[in-house]
This record gives structure tokens, C-alpha cells and sequence, in this order.
């Protein structure tokens, strides 16, 4: 299918004796929001990792737009993660010694954009996600909800083509993670972007086109909502 | 019970962090010991030592430079107190949680510090009998007093180059107990005061406040050691060449203690710049970490500045002897200990810097990891831990070269005996060029002690931004 934008085979991880992943195979459409979801411990961060080519499988594999990322060094898969992906984690994990528009500025200027650009675009989305006036604060000043909007930018600023939320509410209370769940889903589809969304809260994975469970490195189920 | 727990808790913050407090506290009790008895030495010694030592006049302030060697080290010891700071604040957060009071928090923290620096300082003398025995003074030929190398440079003999500590004396139990006591106290100072901004809830622990601004104090006491060089001057035209020496010792501890005090403000402000102009990534994560807390790299940084005011010195002196009519063996041998003196400093800095850049790393490895999964590649951390030390040590390496020649050729030259002197057909250039090479050598041996202490940490970065430390704790 020419509309799969990323895809596992028979994905193997293990860490030490621990079996993460079993055998999982997934596809992933352009601009669809797929939901990993299941028990702690279940392998759902792992699955994150080894699609956003983090970590590598030690069998199987994992394909963006037809390339396997499995077989990719660790330089050209970090370049592919910064210039195709977005990630965004539970914390939101910021550098805390650079201002909001400096740590949303950073991958534009790592990939050679000179200063006035980077700090323009981290400014415009630093407005569009209502968080602009905050552009010179420190990440330490802002709470949890500005924290995981800034990451945000970080993670769209570059134009990413598939956006990985780990657990992006975790942190967040019950208003503030429908309102960064609404922001997320809404710049993403207006975008084209494909998310791959992990979490454990239902009402999270509610917003989802599809859902997968994941318990103990194996899908259990899987659904598709209209 | 508080005891138990400090042991083990001893024991889980690793013995290589212990055996790094103590090995340092024992060399730093080890080099108090050799000043001291320098200065317990009779002023016709029993034993034949090179003149710097064995010449009354030349042994205070050989005592003297001595002593300072315990700078850097001291400098080194609190970079190892704050290694693994980010888990030994959650074992003692933990520990508030299962009930223990602030008090015994503080008692159990201090433990974990102080038994390890307590064991150095006690092996001190150890390390110092083994520095005699390799750096010893030899036994006196029959018929000598004693040999002044000075006035008889043919019988220079090259082991008597390496005779420095006197073994015809050795200070009483009183005085090792009391030197031993004394750094014992200075180590576990040195820790308290690196945790002095922490309070230890049950739910974690918190700074009391963002460290403000480091503000220039240090030019205090720079200014007042300078102050008390040009009293030292005057004494010394006046006749009154002890007065003179003593004030002449406080200058430059002052002058040195000034420039590791203002190394944090310089720190801040080469990060403050930095930031304002970089569009470099590595540049800018590093100036934004020294500008957030310019403290600890300042501090590990600040040796150099020391390092630098030395060389400097070195420079003038160097070009006022080979300039001269004939080359002084005594001053050559002395110049070549001094340069040797200042590769050790230098080393010692380097295991300062890869012990701060070391702990730096720990603490942020969560960011660091999260920095590498949206694309931010390992060598761009590795060179925002070079640029971090090369921002807080290049000023200082440059300023306290400038520092050092200025003062030193001022000095020489207020007293109306140059230090280089001007022969017919010598101007100011060649002195100029001189300072200007050696600021070119100090700067370039401050950039291999950091490319050293950087690579030294290379393993750990990587293990730092593995995708394990994604994961919440």
C-alpha cells in the first residue's frame, strides 16, 4: 500500500532476560493517529522507540516510506529522527538552561538555519500553540501544561511527518492534557502528519483512529474507530 | 542506627567516588606536610637539598609555593563531593520519606563525605613518606655544612635537582595530627558547603533559590593583593626584606585567591556572550548550562587562572634570565621545576574538568537522552562539553597570563631592576613577543587538558543518552 508511511515486521527487543517485544508487526498510514496502549511494563515505550528508530530491533524490522531505519547507522537515523519525526515525552524534558525559544529554535539550528530564522519559526509556534509570550522564560518558570505545548513546538518545528507522543499527558491534569491532546491532533491533521501516540489512559487513546494493546511485547487487540 | 545507614549509603555512592575523595585529601595532607618541613629545617640544614630549599632566605617561599599546590586539589575535592549529587539527593529524599528528621539527614549526608576524606587525610603522612623517600635530601658530604649551589654552579649534581624535601627533620605527632586535622576539616567543609542550597523534603530535593548572578567580588581581593605586593616592594627598598617576603606571600595568595573567586563571574559572563551571539547548537547548550549555574565549571576551571598568573610570571623571569650575560644553572633548574610544577596543576585541572563535565553529564542525563531521540547527534553534546570548559578556562588562561607578566615586569621595573633587561638594540618588542608566545602555550596546554579531560568522559556521555534514561524514575 502506497499510503504507508511506517511499518514493523516480526519486531524482536529484548533487555537482558526481559522479552520486550514478540514478534510485532504494524502498519502505520499517512495522517492516521494510531494509540499504543496497555499495562505498564507492557513494551509500549519500547515499540515507540524501535519505530522512531531510538532503538534498533534485534530481529524483524522497521521501515519509514520503504527505507529500513533498522539498518541505518546511528548518524543518518539521528538526522532522519530530527528532520522527519517529532517526539514528544511525558516531561517534556526541555534543556532547562536555555529559554523556550532557544530549546524550540535548537533542531533548526542544528540543521545549519542561521539564528534570526531558527528564532522566528520557534516564535511563530511558540504563538500558534498560545505559548509565545513565554519565549524568554526558562523551562524551570512554566508549568506542566506550557512545559509539554513548548515541547510540542520543539517536536513540530522542523515539519515532522510522523509525531511520537509518549505518554503526553501523563504529566497533566484532566483539562490541561484535553487541551494539549486537542492542540497535538488538530496541528497534526491539519498538517498531514501521521501520530503515534502511546499512553495507558483510555480517554487519551479515545481521540485515536485506531488502537492497538500491547501486553507483555505482544498485540492483544486491535481497533479501528471512525 | 544513623551510622548503619551512612555506611551504606557509603557503600551505594561508590567506592570509586570514595577513593577519589580520599586519594585527593591524602596528596593534599601530603603536600601540607612537605611545606611544613620545609620550614621545620635549621638554617644550616644536615643534609644536602637543592638551594631552593636548603637557602634559608629562598625556603619560605618555596614553603610558600608549595603550599598553593593545595589549591587545585582543594578545588578538585569539590568537584568529587558533587559527583552522583542528583542519586544521593534521592536516597536522602528517600530517607525523609521513611522519617528521618533534617538533622539526621545532614549527619548521614556529612558521613558519606567526611569518613572518606577523614581515611585521606590519615593516610597523608603515608603518601608524604613516599614523596621523601623519591624527592628526599641526600646526606652531606664529610667536611661540609652544607652545599650552596648558587655559589658553586659547577657542583651542581643532577640527583641533588631533585633533593626538595628535607629528611633530616620531620614534624612531631602534634603537628601531622594537627595538619591532618585541620585538611580532614577543609574536605568535609569543601562538602558542606557544595550542598548548602539543598533542602531534603520527603517529596525530593529542592535549591533554596536559583543561585543569583556571581557578582565580581574577587576583584577585591585581587585589587588588595596587588595592593600588598607594592607594600612588599617598598619594604623591600626600604631594607626590610622579611616585612617584605611576608607581604609579598599574602599578595599572591590574595592575587590567587582572586582569580578562583572571580572565576564564576567569568564563567558567566563568557556564557552570557556566548548565548547572545552563538547560532552554533554545541555552543549555545553550552553557554546556556554555564549561564544557569556558572558556579562548578567556573570553579573547575579556576586553576587555570592560577595556572596562567604563573606562567606569566615564568615568562618575565625566564626572558630577565636567558637575556642576561650567562644562563644561571640554579635559575634554569628552577625555572624547569616551576614549568614541572605547572604540569602537574595542569593535570590536576584536567581531572578537575573531566570530574565536573563527568558530573554534569549524570545530572542531565534525562535531557541529554531526550536531546538525542529528536535528532540532536552525540557529537554535538561532546562538543558542548568542550565548549562549556573552553568558555569558563580560555579567559582565565589569557587573563592570568597578562596578569602575571604585567605585575612581574611592573614589579621588576618600579624597583629599577628589570627583569628583562633592556640591552642596546632590545625594545619593547621582544618582550611583548615573548608574553605573547607564552600566552600561546598556556592557552594551547589548557586546550589539550581538556580535549584529555573530555575524552575521559566520552564513555559516559554515551551511556548517558542511551534510551534507558527516557524512562521516568
Amino acid at each position: 500500500m502506497t499510503d504507508v508511511i511506517l511499518s514493523t515486521r516480526a519486531v524482536e527487543k529484548s533487555f537482558g532476560r526481559t522479552q520486550a517485544l514478540h514478534g510485532v508487526s504494524l502498519e502505520l498510514t499517512r495522517g492516521e493517529v494510531l494509540a499504543v496502549t496497555g499495562p505498564s511494563g507492557g513494551g509500549k515505550s519500547t515499540l515507540l522507540h524501535c519505530l522512531s528508530g531510538i532503538l534498533c530491533p534485534e530481529a524483524g524490522e522497521v521501515r519509514y516510506n520503504g527505507q529500513r531505519l533498522d539498518d541505518l547507522a546511528e548518524a543518518p537515523r539521528t538526522r532522519l529522527r530530527r528532520r522527519e519525526f517529532g517526539i514528544v515525552l511525558q516531561f517534556g524534558q526541555l534543556v532547562p538552561e536555555l529559554t523556550v525559544e532557544q530549546n524550540v529554535a535548537l533542531p533548526l539550528l542544528l540543521e545549519g538555519h542561521d539564528r534570526s530564522a531558527a528564532r522566528s519559526a520557534a516564535r511563530a509556534w511558540l504563538d500558534r500553540l498560545d505559548v509565545g509570550e513565554l519565549a524568554e522564560a526558562l523551562p524551570g518558570e512554566l508549568s506542566g501544561g506550557e512545559v509539554q505545548r513548548a515541547t510540542l513546538a520543539r517536536a513540530l518545528v522542523t515539519g515532522p511527518q510522523v509525531v511520537f507522543a509518549d505518554e503526553p499527558t501523563g504529566a497533566l491534569d484532566t483539562v490541561g492534557g484535553e487541551a494539549l491532546l486537542a492542540v497535538l491532533l488538530s496541528t497534526a491533521r491539519e498538517r498531514g502528519a501521521s501520530v503515534v501516540l502511546v499512553t495507558h489512559d483510555n480517554r487519551v487513546a479515545a481521540h485515536a483512529d485506531r488502537e492497538v494493546v500491547l501486553v507483555d511485547g505482544s498485540f492483544t487487540a486491535a481497533g479501528v474507530r471512525s | 542506627m544513623t551510622h548503619w545507614i551512612a555506611w551504606r549509603f557509603l557503600r551505594s555512592a561508590g567506592w570509586s567516588r570514595a577513593a577519589l575523595l580520599a586519594g585527593t585529601t591524602a596528596v593534599a595532607t601530603a603536600v601540607v606536610l612537605v611545606a611544613l618541613t620545609m620550614l621545620l629545617l635549621p638554617s644550616e640544614p644536615a643534609e644536602e637539598l637543592f638551594s631552593l630549599v636548603a637557602e634559608p632566605g629562598l625556603r619560605w617561599g618555596t614553603a610558600f609555593a608549595t603550599a598553593l599546590l593545595v589549591l587545585p586539589l582543594l578545588l578538585m575535592l569539590n568537584q568529587v563531593v558533587r559527583l552522583g549529587t542528583a542519586t544521593r539527593e534521592r536516597r536522602l529524599a528517600g530517607l525523609r520519606l521513611a522519617g528521618a528528621t533534617p538533622a539526621e539527614v545532614r549527619r548521614i549526608g556529612a558521613v558519606e563525605v567526611g569518613f572518606p576524606v577523614t581515611v585521606g587525610a590519615m593516610a597523608g603522612p603515608v603518601v608524604f613518606a613516599l614523596l621523601r623517600e623519591l624527592f628526599g635530601g641526600q646526606r652531606l658530604p664529610a667536611g661540609r655544612s652544607y652545599l650552596d649551589l648558587r655559589s658553586t654552579p659547577a657542583l651542581l649534581p643532577p640527583s641533588l635537582t631533585t633533593a626538595l624535601i628535607p629528611r633530616s627533620v620531620t614534624p612531631a605527632w602534634w603537628q601531622i595530627a594537627a595538619v591532618v586535622a585541620v585538611v580532614a576539616a577543609a574536605g568535609i567543609a569543601t562538602g558542606a558547603m557544595a550542598s548548602r542550597h539543598l533542602i531534603v523534603s520527603p517529596l525530593g530535593v529542592s535549591r533554596r533559590a536559583q543561585p543569583p548572578a556571581p557578582r565580581p567580588w574577587g576583584l577585591l581581593l585581587l585589587g588588595a593583593g596587588l595592593v600588598a605586593m607594592a607594600a612588599a616592594l617598598r619594604a623591600a627598598l626600604s631594607g626590610t626584606f622579611g616585612r617584605g617576603q611576608a607581604l609579598m606571600m599574602v599578595g599572591i595568595l590574595l592575587v590567587v585567591l582572586g582569580t578562583i573567586a572571580l572565576a564564576p563571574w567569568i564563567a558567566f559572563q563568557s556564557g552570557q556572550r556566548a548565548a547572545r551571539r552563538t547560532s552554533d547548537p554545541a555552543t549555545l547548550i553550552a553557554a546556556g548550562h554555564l549561564v544557569s549555574d556558572p558556579g562548578p565549571a567556573g570553579r573547575a576551571a579556576a586553576a587555570v587562572g592560577a595556572i596562567g598568573i604563573l606562567s606569566g610570571t615564568a615568562a618575565v623571569l625566564e626572558l630577565g634570565a636567558f637575556l642576561g650575560p650567562f644562563v644561571d644553572p640554579f635559575l634554569a633548574i628552577s625555572y624547569a621545576l616551576v614549568g614541572v610544577a605547572l604540569i602537574l596543576v595542569l593535570l590536576v585541572t584536567a581531572s578537575t574538568l573531566a570530574v565536573h563535565a563527568a558530573e554534569s553529564i549524570l545530572d542531565r542525563r534525562r535531557v541529554l537522552a531526550a536531546l538525542v531521540a529528536a535528532g540532536t547527534p552525540v557529537s554535538v553534546l561532546r562538543d558542548s562539553l568542550r565548549r562549556e570548559a573552553m568558555l569558563a578556562s580560555m579567559p582565565l588562561s589569557v587573563g592570568g597570563v597578562l596578569l602575571g607578566a604585567v605585575v612581574t615586569g611592573g614589579v621588576g621595573a618600579i624597583s629599577g631592576r628589570p627583569v628583562a633587561p633592556f640591552q642596546e638594540g632590545l625594545t619593547l618588542v621582544i618582550p611583548v613577543l615573548f608574553v605573547c608566545a607564552q600566552v600561546i602555550v598556556t592557552v594551547g596546554l589548557t586546550w589539550v587538558a581538556i580535549r584529555i579531560a573530555i575524552r575521559a568522559v566520552a564513555p559516559r556521555l554515551l551511556k548517558a543518552t542511551a534510551p534507558a534514561n527516557l524512562r521516568t524514575e
